[in-house]
């Protein structure tokens, strides 16, 4: 890239407003403003390409609830789950389990590998890539998408009936 | 072999699980395989629809989205902590006590693929995502025999409520 005096003091400006907002934590913003690029190209590229080609779908309200249970479930499955720690094995620490095949960890990277990290334990974070995922996919394969949306809210359906069962178990023993 | 004949990549993976692990017992690589199978076992089953010619239904209705969940509640909770079923996690685990009504409290014994496999079957949340896409396939392959099969399940889980319901009025009546 040219350096010229116009990218110096953009840089330049960039970097000062970073010290000022971070007050000396370890706050990636560059990494953070990678992901906000990598979502706007590839994400909201792909769902405005599936959009566009199949420009006379629409997304009827009964596929927003599957869509968001089916969400809810992928995000805490890859964030959380006790079989799927491999995957974010590269970032965190193991430290204990949180609930029922969920477990604790901690980060333990610094810099753009922290926001990639952020990423892949906090479901909130997630959730975003795999709505649009979702989304995408109702476009180009419904039925497919709506086969696999309908296993995770299901999924979903049951593990609050556990934990529903579990708490009436408790109220019975008393 | 030795850690220092390892090749660069299996010596990373390794460094990258001692990080992660902090000494504690984790099967990362069963978990690695676990989710293999059930990616192998999910793509098999869609080849074998398309081979077969059946299509996906256009969507999965909410009547059987809820038959779904319910059944999948139940048959997890069947498979990891009945006691009748006991002998099915026996490899895997320690008997410890009883953890609810005809419910048992086992650990999971052993390292490696036993314990990965042990705390698979030991934990209704984790066969919950099994349990629902065999709900999902059977739904497209013999939708009639898969509906009857969850309608028991939801039938159990419904007198299950009810004799917890049950046993508390019996409970405060006397």
């Amino acid at each position: 890239m040219a350096e010229t005096p116009f990218v110096n003091s953009l840089t330049e400006k960039a970097r000062e407003h970073k010290h000022a907002y971070s007050q000396g934590e370890d706050r990636p913003l560059g990494s953070y403003a990678t992901l906000i690029t990598a979502y706007s190209t590839i994400g909201l590229g792909a769902l405005t390409f599936a959009a566009s080609r199949k420009s006379t779908t629409r997304i009827s309200a009964a596929d927003i609830a599957l869509v968001a249970a089916a969400t809810f479930k992928a995000s805490r499955v890859i964030t959380k789950g006790t079989i799927t720690s491999p995957i974010r094995a590269p970032f965190v620490k193991f430290a204990g389990v949180s609930g029922p095949s969920e477990l604790k960890e901690e980060m333990r990277v610094e810099g753009p590998l922290r926001a990639l990290g952020e990423l892949v334990t906090c479901p909130f974070c997630l959730s975003q890539w795999i709505a649009t995922t979702f989304t995408t996919g109702l476009f180009l394969a419904p039925r497919q998408t709506r086969a696999v949306a309908s296993v995770f809210a299901a999924v979903a359906g049951s593990d609050f009936l556990q934990l529903l069962y579990a708490q009436a178990e408790q109220a019975a023993e008393k | 072999m030795s850690r220092a004949d390892e090749p660069a990549p299996v010596r990373a993976i390794h460094a990258e699980k001692a990080a992660y692990t902090g000494g504690e017992e984790r099967p990362l690589g069963s978990f690695v395989a676990l989710m293999g199978t059930y990616a192998a076992a999910v793509g098999a089953g869609a080849l074998a629809l398309r081979a077969s010619g059946k299509q996906l239904p256009e969507r999965v209705s909410a009547a059987d989205l809820a038959l779904m969940s319910v059944a999948t509640h139940k048959l997890s909770r069947l498979i990891a902590k009945d006691p009748v079923t006991s002998p099915l996690r026996a490899p895997f685990t320690k008997f410890a006590g009883t953890s609810g009504e005809a419910e048992l409290a086992e650990e999971v014994r052993g390292s490696g693929p036993r314990k990965a496999l042990g705390e698979l079957v030991t934990c209704p949340f984790c066969i919950g995502q099994w349990a629902a896409t065999g709900f999902a396939f059977g739904l497209v392959v013999a939708p009639r025999a898969t509906r009857m099969a969850a309608a028991v399940l939801t039938a159990v889980t419904a007198a299950d409520v009810m004799q917890l319901g049950y046993a508390k009025l019996e409970e405060a009546a006397t």
